[in-house]
């Protein structure tokens, strides 16, 4: 067979929710506390511990499912899915699977009317699990239980994509989604998004998909770029050999740039799935979810090109996150850069002390001094730093100072 | 009578029919300081006019229960006393929580004087399948007490304690109660709190009361049911005074009497047990009509499907990484074979094995799928019965009396066991059993049924049976 060869491309991101406790139990998400500090019977599965579902956990995960075009269901399916893994506790972990919460949506991959984009095929919740750590103790692997059941939405697209810059794009525009609708930090380097792979190749025109490989281990956007070019070559040589493809899951080596099969113990599961008996169908009324669907709706009207301008003429989209937050917290020192005003529409900080991740996002409800700002259409830097500085001094590890404007 | 005198009692109670590993082997953990230090306790406070808080309170009775020294089957967890399932992957595990059922005794006024033997991890229906060993019948001790909750019901029987817990997936508790001549009670599932019991499958399980008497299980019930945020499948629904049962009348009482429970193969003993048991109540003017619960013959097919699959995911836990037992092996998944095959019991792997098959690629439609599209069937029957305005059913509570220990070696015979009780867990409904009478001196069971969440109509039915038994000196 000969070219042109067309990737074909599908993603799943995983994705943390900034929740402030779990997603079964009141066990907090905070970043860094010493190993296993975090955790309780639930978490740890002693025996006898039952799951609760955490309801903030949902409003989260449906308004992420909203801001990507889902239809949200009325009712979810929570489902077991079982492997053994020293940091997966339960032995299983709960997901879910013929009855997510969310399917349908949509990705734009640029701006305006019949703009290209993804579909998303579906939006569900899941659990993370614990982190084994293996460099710590010569001849011993560690656990630590602190993530286990951090809430997760995994969002998988349909093999819409067709070149690893689309793909880098999708992910980029993704993030900027759940950024703005403060559904995640969604930072690829620290593990709260993380992205799988899929890849086929066929040739250009064709109808049917080629067999697919799952790439795995990516730790950045443009990780996911060059091992998505990486594979992409590696399937047109097999194919052009005429050799096949085989169904497998590869992993990337960001050093050496390349990819290699996982062994065989690191896939092919069979999870046996089967609904969650612990944990009712997940039923949310209609009411809730217009209402939930609503809001969103405000956000997304704004087009993310005007968005983006705003915060490009504020200087504070193009600051380091450290720099930015001694900008945004030196009492008595101005913006660097940037017009010094800023659409009150866009304003709405994000602080997160411990992880110096700052992001700029929408508040539909502003605080007074922010209101009074909107009204004259622009709020000026020194308003927006007494209230992040207000807030800073009080909050203790982490700290919302969109809350300040909420209140 | 103090809760000193009260549990110290209890102690001599089970020194003189050796409940420990020596005799009947219903007590697989006890601490006996322990216990008569909470009693002294217990007992300061009633003293001080003390609520459990250690708040102030005008209620010189202070607590529902009294001061009352219970026993509690060993896959409940309790804090002080470990909870190991009868199982050695468990040895020596404490819980560092404790389970809401043994909370709310414990603040009503009950002091868990001892852990019980049952079938490793509620797999069984004799509790021979225990790593401590066989519990025996205080009956006639050549015989299993039935199981899985028989350390339990043992107890009850052997006059030790009056109230005591156990658990149902299949009839673990009516069983037990049937062989050993007590009161055993399965609530509605969701009435009561399963926070706290060690999973063997989800969607069945429920904690169960035993008692001497109805009222005792009643009594228990009454403290132990209601609402738990930490059980998502738990209802919030109000729990009537199931004690005030006792002064129902049964007039116009509607007793349906299922034909599927008495096959033309069922013991004629336990028939006539059961139909006596019947024309009492029609006696008292409840009103006994014949009907038919056609899937009933499914139950235990079903049954041995969807709970073997979740037992083999509710077992996951139990690896070796976190607590209880790890044997080495080579490397993780060496480390996971040796400690899981070495730690579970013979029954537990066959149920484990059962239920991974189950689940697996393939088969799942053909097995897990189909179980639970019969187990909607088998609910449906009920619901149709009890919507056809009968109010409670009457059956026996098991197919025999009480078996020779070592008597059933072949698996499926002894599933058999569980054939009129495993349908309530199915469908969700509550039972009780109550002693019905002897056959060769051994006690038979009479079963109640009624409809979700009428444990209140069980109860009434029970009190009846038992006053009219009692009444004309027939207890067994
Ligand atoms: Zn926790």
């Amino acid at each position: 067979m000969a070219g042109p060869w067309e990737m074909v491309i599908g993603l799943e991101v995983h994705v943390q929710l900034l929740t402030k406790t779990k997603l079964f139990c009141p066990c907090s998400t905070a970043f860094g506390a010493p190993p296993n500090a975090n955790t309780c019977p639930v978490c740890l599965a002693l025996p006898g511990a039952l799951p609760v579902l955490n309801r903030g956990a949902v409003r989260l995960a449906a308004r992420a499912a909203y801001a990507l075009g889902c239809t949200v269901h009325e009712e979810s399916v929570f489902a077991r899915k079982n492997y053994f893994y020293p940091d997966l506790p339960k032995g299983y972990q709960i997901s879910q699977f013929d009855r997510p919460l969310a399917t349908g949506g949509f990705l734009a991959l640029e701006d305006g009317p019949g703009a290209r984009g993804v579909r998303i095929h579906r939006v569900h919740m899941e659990e993370d699990a614990g982190k084994s750590i293996h460099d710590r103790y010569p001849g011993h692997s560690a656990i630590d239980l602190n993530r286990s059941g951090t809430p997760l939405i995994e969002i998988v697209s349909e093999p819409d994509l067709r070149s690893a810059a689309d793909a880098g794009v999708y992910l980029r525009r993704l993030k900027q989604i759940l950024e703005y609708t403060e559904v995640s930090d969604a930072n690829m380097e620290e593990g709260s998004l993380r992205v799988d792979a899929n890849v086929s190749v066929r040739a250009a025109g064709a109808d049917a998909l080629g067999t697919k490989t799952e790439i795995k281990n990516m730790n950045s956007f443009s990780g996911v770029e060059r091992a998505l070019e990486v594979e992409f070559a590696r399937q047109v040589a097999l194919v052009e050999r005429g050799e096949r493809v085989v169904q497998q899951t590869m992993l990337w080596d960001a050093g050496s740039g390349t990819v290699r099969p996982a062994r065989s113990k690191e896939e092919s599961h069979d999870y046996r799935y089967f609904p969650e008996p612990d944990l009712p169908p997940l039923r949310l009324t209609s009411a809730v979810l217009a209402e939930w669907r609503e809001a969103v709706g405000a956000q997304r009207a704004e087009p993310f090109q005007q968005r983006e301008r705003a915060l490009e003429r504020s200087g504070l989209r193009s600051l380091e996150p450290r720099k930015f937050r001694e900008v945004a917290l030196a009492p008595g020192k101005q913006l660097e850069r940037g017009a010094g005003e800023i659409d009150a529409a866009n304003l709405g900080i994000v602080l997160r002390r411990e992880r110096t991740l700052f992001a700029l996002v929408p508040q539909p409800q502003a605080h007074p001094r922010c209101g009074a700002a909107r009204a004259a259409g622009t709020l000026v830097r020194g308003s927006a730093r007494d209230a992040l500085e207000h807030e800073a001094v009080e909050a203790d590890g982490r700290i919302e100072a969109h809350d300040a404007c909420e209140a | 009578m103090s809760a000193v005198a009260a549990v110290e009692a209890a102690f001599r109670r089970a020194d003189e029919v050796r409940a420990g590993p020596d005799g009947l082997n219903a007590f697989v953990h006890v601490d006996r300081e322990a216990a008569v230090a909470e009693a002294a306790e217990l007992d300061r406070m009633v003293a001080e006019r003390l609520d459990v808080a250690g708040r102030p309170t005008h209620d010189a009775g202070r607590s529902p229960l009294g001061a009352r020294p219970i026993a509690v089957k060993d896959n409940i967890a309790t804090l002080g006393l470990p909870t190991t399932c009868g199982s050695r992957i468990l040895a020596g595990y404490r819980s560092p929580y404790e389970a809401t059922v043994v909370r709310r005794l414990r603040e009503a006024g009950a002091i868990v004087i001892a852990k019980t033997n049952m079938d490793e991890f509620a797999m069984g229906s004799s509790t021979e399948q225990s790593a401590y060993g066989p519990t025996l019948n205080p009956v006639d001790r050549t015989r299993v007490p039935g199981g899985s909750s028989g350390g339990s019901a043992a107890a009850v029987a052997a006059g030790i304690v009056r109230i005591a817990l156990g658990s149902e997936t299949g009839g673990s508790v009516r069983q037990p109660a049937a062989f050993c001549g007590v009161v055993g009670v399965k609530p509605t599932y969701g009435r009561v709190s399963r926070y706290g019991l060690v999973a063997f499958a989800s969607s069945l399980d429920q904690v169960g009361v035993f008692g001497k008497t109805v009222d005792d299980a009643a009594h228990g019930l009454s403290v132990i049911a209601g609402h738990d945020e930490r059980d998502s499948t738990s209802i919030d629904l109000p729990v009537p005074d199931f004690r005030a049962a006792a002064r129902e009348s049964l007039e116009g009482l509607v007793i349906g009497r299922p034909r599927e429970y008495f096959p033309d193969t069922l013991d004629p003993r336990i028939r006539d047990v059961c139909d006596a048991a019947a024309e009492r109540l029609r006696g008292l003017g409840a009103v006994v009509r014949d009907v038919s619960l056609p899937h009933t013959s499914l139950a235990i097919p079903v049954y041995y499907i969807v709970a073997p699959a979740e037992a083999s995911s509710n077992l996951a836990r139990f690896d070796g990484v976190r607590y209880g037992l790890r044997l080495a092996g080579d490397g993780l998944t060496g480390m996971y074979e040796a400690t899981r095959s070495g730690g579970f019991g013979a029954e537990v792997t066959r149920r484990i094995l059962l239920g991974t098959y189950v689940l697996s690629a393939g088969y799942y439609d053909a097995y897990y799928r189909k179980a639970m599209a019969i187990r909607a069937l088998i609910r449906q029957d009920f619901v149709r019965v009890f919507a056809d305005g009968v109010h409670v059913l009457l059956t026996p509570t098991a197919p025999t009396t009480a078996f020779r220990l070592g008597a059933i070696s072949d698996p499926y015979e002894m599933y058999l066991s569980d054939i009129y009780t495993a349908t309530a867990n199915l469908a969700g409904i509550p039972g009780i059993s109550v002693p019905g009478g002897t056959v060769d001196g051994l006690p038979v069971g009479v079963q109640f049924l009624a409809t979700h969440f009428d444990e209140y109509r069980l109860f009434a039915a029970a009190y009846a049976l038992e006053r009219s038994l009692t009444e004309q000196g027939e207890h067994p």
